[in-house]
């Protein structure tokens, strides 16, 4: 008899824990910030500046 | 045969296709009417600059910008049009790549190197190391 209310027990408080929810409530408007570490690629740095820069030459002296 | 033929073809074909060789990774996206006018503005006075810069009354800094080397009125209202322009250019690549808060150090770095490659000789840049040189 006791094994049994052991066992009812037991599934009781199973039933009672998987039954908790815990919720979270937030301010849905809140702005997310995201903060991440960007790698920045120098190589195609430079050749998007000298794409600027020849750019800027080839435009002003006229050619 | 003719089917291996024609797999062939269109594998050459495929290689032989012109690369962009020339297209930057951080290239402007989209040129916003303030970027086209910024570089509008720094192809129509590209030629004075480069005559003051000949005369070492300009230099080009380590990070991308212009500096007054020798006092001059002239100068000092060109070098700062320029560089605002220069600046405008700058926060464009940094906004439509993402490049977040390092960015900017790393685009001046970057048009910094470039200036002192493109340096004719007889100009001053300044090394990364903060030393003016004349090129």
């Amino acid at each position: 008899m006791k094994k049994q209310f052991r066992w009812i027990y037991g599934l009781a408080a199973a039933c009672a824990l998987t039954g908790c929810t815990i919720k979270a409530v937030g301010d849905p408007n809140r702005p997310i910030t995201i903060n991440a570490n960007v790698v920045i690629d120098i190589r195609g740095l430079k050749q998007t500046a000298n794409n600027i820069e020849d750019m800027v030459a080839k435009g002003g002296s006229g050619t | 045969m003719k089917a291996r033929n024609l797999i062939l073809a269109a594998l050459i074909a495929l290689l032989a296709w012109p690369l962009p060789l020339h297209a930057g990774q951080y290239d402007l996206k989209e040129m916003t009417p303030e970027v086209q006018a910024a570089l509008s503005a720094r192809q129509s006075r590209y030629t004075q600059l480069k005559g003051l810069k000949s005369q070492s009354i300009l230099g080009e800094t380590h990070h991308g910008y212009l500096k007054v080397l020798r006092p001059s009125p002239e100068a000092s209202a060109l070098a700062d049009a320029e560089n605002h322009d220069r600046g405008i250019i700058y926060r464009a690549i940094i906004l439509q790549h993402a490049l977040g808060s390092e960015g900017l150090a790393a685009v001046e770095k970057s048009f910094g190197a470039v200036q002192l490659e493109k340096a004719s000789p007889g100009e001053m840049v300044q090394l990364p190391s903060g030393e003016w040189v004349q090129k």
